[in-house]
């Protein structure tokens, strides 16, 4: 079957709007957190991203035993236990979370119209003019909503604002051609290049990936790469060396950003029910040395001033 | 502007920034000509007078809007003692709709300023025959060309400065009435007064759903940002109405010093959740901890208030943590600041800090007596002050990415 570009959309699945945003490309930024991603990268610091459809989180440290949930649930899925939650019955409606009146129990995830997305977006307009910012699209993965993400840029686009996304790339090659129009920054991440270790990392194949990242550095688009650093997975000397060569065989080169592991977002996998591995992890010390070896390569690395 | 925001990201200088956008058009609005309002200056912390032509009143009295919204939901009654305090008027369970419930804050408020207008020219009078002047006189322009003390309206400016409190939490308390009781009916008029008389006894669920999930000023949100701009509008018309007794006017000063502490002790709960005798918010700052969605919307909610109409001045003081200052977030924040200042905001002070830094010095003051932070319009060293302004300094949000 032919790939073609994506149909437009006039809604999606947001699961947060960030406004006042910094480090999501230049200037003052509002970002868009889509929801839905294809990897399951063991470092997540947004759990809540992945799935694809609105979910129930439970914060028990907010909770005051009200028990206004026990009552709101029509699926029986809440319960006087530890974990509130039954996760095998929860259907994510929300009721008990629009009765909750200690924000212990939060939907993840709404969706939203192209329109109400921009309008939040516009607010920090005067903030976009004076520090040449505008609207970033996070997640998740933007991809995974090609068609909301292309009418959101394009909406953003007549606007004026400047655009940005943060992908992994890994979406048909149509879906990301078709945003490139209406892009100003691709913010692309590299989690691993070796195939078996992405696999196992991140649970997906990292083949697409590769391809499309050579082809759209093709394209001229302005890209900046951005690199996960996370000890004691990614981060060997086989590891950067390998980053190192990709980076320098891509057409451009362009430029490399490395994001060093944090655990703040540990705390979300228990409210979502889910398993974090990674606990006992740290951020990384050597990210110097890495970014020093990778210079010492040739790489051009952009360090936050 | 780069320069200023360094020093702000050093802390210890602690600048204020005063927008002559609002400012300067605030002054013409009480007839100061064009040229004379350029020469403005800040007085102590950020009373604005006209330095040697002015009597120079920093504040001549506060008014406790917070206050009155308690005695406009409660007959003209305190909440806790029940005695009258304001005139007699319906109480919210007889109010029937939010237009009502803003008509009786309008008489509570108006009573107060009538009163606070009273005590001020009283107090002016009294000056006439107490407390003359003569040295500050020879200096203040028109007082030797009019052969008139300064206190007896000798100056070219004789205005008096009316300082509004509590305008943050009367605006929040406002939208929480609102959403909650006008607009979805999810609790009855008769049970929030009770919820209110109560101080939210046995109503924990009612006070958390007003205070995290009612909207809250702050946020650029419009129904709360909506009702701060109308009171402060409101506050700001409503003093131009009065005259001192040398025919001066009254500025609308949108401050409260390090009031809200005691004024918030003699405030009953509030509907938006805050339980009676906790502190107000600072001056037009957001109630603290209530702004979570980043510093673009502060601004934002900030530049809804008529700013142009406070001659006196108004103020605002942000805590950033210091993590957002580094790096590009340092350009991040110059930009802020100029999109602020285009905005029309009055005046900006911020403190570079975070909720640990201060947490460590209250416990081990000795290791951290240096810390200094911006407490009101003034900075002190926080291991100075006492617990009760050392913990609401702690309370308000601390912005971060």
């Amino acid at each position: 079957m032919a790939q073609t570009a994506p149909p437009t959309v006039t809604s999606g699945l947001v699961f947060d709007i960030q406004r006042f945003s910094l480090h999501d490309g230049p200037g003052i930024r509002t970002t868009v957190f889509l929801k839905g991603c294809p990897l399951r990268c063991a470092w997540c610091h947004n759990p809540e991203s992945g799935a694809a459809m609105p979910q129930l989180a439970y914060y028990a440290a907010r909770c005051i035993h009200c028990g206004s949930c026990l009552n709101a649930c029509p699926n029986g899925a809440i319960t006087t236990d530890e974990a509130r939650v039954l996760r095998v019955r929860c259907q994510s409606c929300g009721c008990c979370a629009r009765v909750c009146p200690s924000e212990a129990l939060e939907t993840v995830g709404k969706r939203q119209t192209v329109e109400e997305v921009l309008a939040v977006v516009l607010r920090d307009e005067p903030f976009y003019r004076t520090s040449g910012g505008g609207m970033t699209l996070s997640g998740g993965e933007p991809l995974f909503q090609p068609g909301f993400s292309l009418a959101l840029l394009r909406a953003a686009r007549e606007h004026g604002l400047h655009t940005a996304i943060e992908t992994c790339a890994l979406a048909p090659w149509p879906e990301i051609e078709a945003l490139l129009p209406f892009t100003n920054l691709l913010m692309v991440d590299i989690k691993v290049v070796s195939a078996a270790k992405h696999r196992r990392l991140c649970r997906a194949d990292n083949a697409l990936i590769l391809r499309n990242v050579r082809r759209l550095c093709e394209t001229g688009a302005a890209i900046l790469l951005r690199a996960p650093i996370v000890p004691g997975l990614n981060d060997t000397a086989q590891d950067i060396r390998k980053l190192g060569d990709l980076v320098l065989s891509l057409t451009g080169p362009p430029p490399l950003e490395l994001m060093p592991y944090h655990g703040i977002g540990s705390g979300k996998y228990a409210a979502l029910g889910m398993d974090y591995p990674l606990r006992a992890l740290r951020s990384p010390e050597n990210l110097g040395t890495i970014c020093e070896r990778l210079e010492g390569m040739g790489v051009r690395v952009v360090r936050d001033a | 502007m780069e320069r200023c925001v360094d020093l702000v990201a050093r802390g210890g200088g602690i600048p204020f920034f005063f927008n002559d956008e609002a400012l300067v058009p605030a002054l013409v609005d009480k007839g100061v000509p064009l040229e004379e309002a350029r020469g403005y200056a800040a007085i102590g912390c950020i009373e604005i007078t006209l330095p040697g032509s002015a009597n120079p009143h920093a504040v001549s009295h506060w008014i406790n809007v917070a206050k009155c919204l308690e005695l406009a939901l409660n007959g003209g009654c305190d909440l806790r003692s029940g005695e009258r305090i304001g005139p007699e008027g319906p109480c919210l369970d007889a109010l029937g709709d939010l237009e009502a419930v803003q008509a009786a804050l309008r008489v509570q408020l108006e009573h107060a300023a009538r009163w606070a207008v009273y005590g001020s020219n009283a107090a002016e009078h009294a000056h006439r025959f107490q407390m003359r002047l003569p040295y500050l006189s020879l200096l203040t322009d028109d007082c030797v060309r009019r052969g008139a003390d300064i206190v007896e309206g000798g100056a070219r400016y004789c205005y008096h400065s009316s300082a509004a409190m509590g305008i943050p939490n009367a605006a929040d308390s406002l939208a929480a009435l609102e959403e909650a009781v006008f607009r979805e009916g999810r609790v009855q008029p008769a049970e929030m007064l009770e919820a209110l008389r109560t101080n939210y006894q046995g109503r924990g669920d009612l006070r958390l759903w007003l205070l995290r999930r009612a909207p809250k000023y702050g946020n650029d949100e419009p129904l709360p940002d909506r009702h701060a701009a109308d009171l402060t509008r409101l506050y700001c018309e409503m003093l131009a109405g009065y005259r001192t007794p040398s025919g001066g006017r009254y500025h609308a000063h949108l401050f409260t010093f390090t009031l809200m502490l005691p004024y918030g002790g003699m405030t009953g709960a509030t509907p938006d959740g805050r339980l009676a005798g906790e502190p107000l918010a600072y001056s037009v700052s957001p109630v603290q901890g209530r702004d979570v969605s980043g510093l673009s919307a502060v601004v934002r909610s900030l530049a809804a208030l008529p700013h142009h109409l406070a001659a006196a001045s108004s103020s605002a003081i942000l805590d950033v943590d210091p993590a957002l200052l580094e790096g590009r977030g340092r350009d991040g924040f110059v930009d802020l600041l100029v999109t602020a200042i285009d905005l029309g905001v009055g005046q900006l002070q911020f403190n570079v800090v975070s909720a640990d830094m201060l947490r460590a010095a209250q416990e081990d003051p000795e290791r951290h007596r240096s810390l200094c932070v911006r407490v009101s319009g003034f900075s002190q060293q926080f291991c100075l002050l006492d617990r009760t302004m050392q913990d609401h300094i702690i309370a308000r949000t601390k912005h971060r990415q």
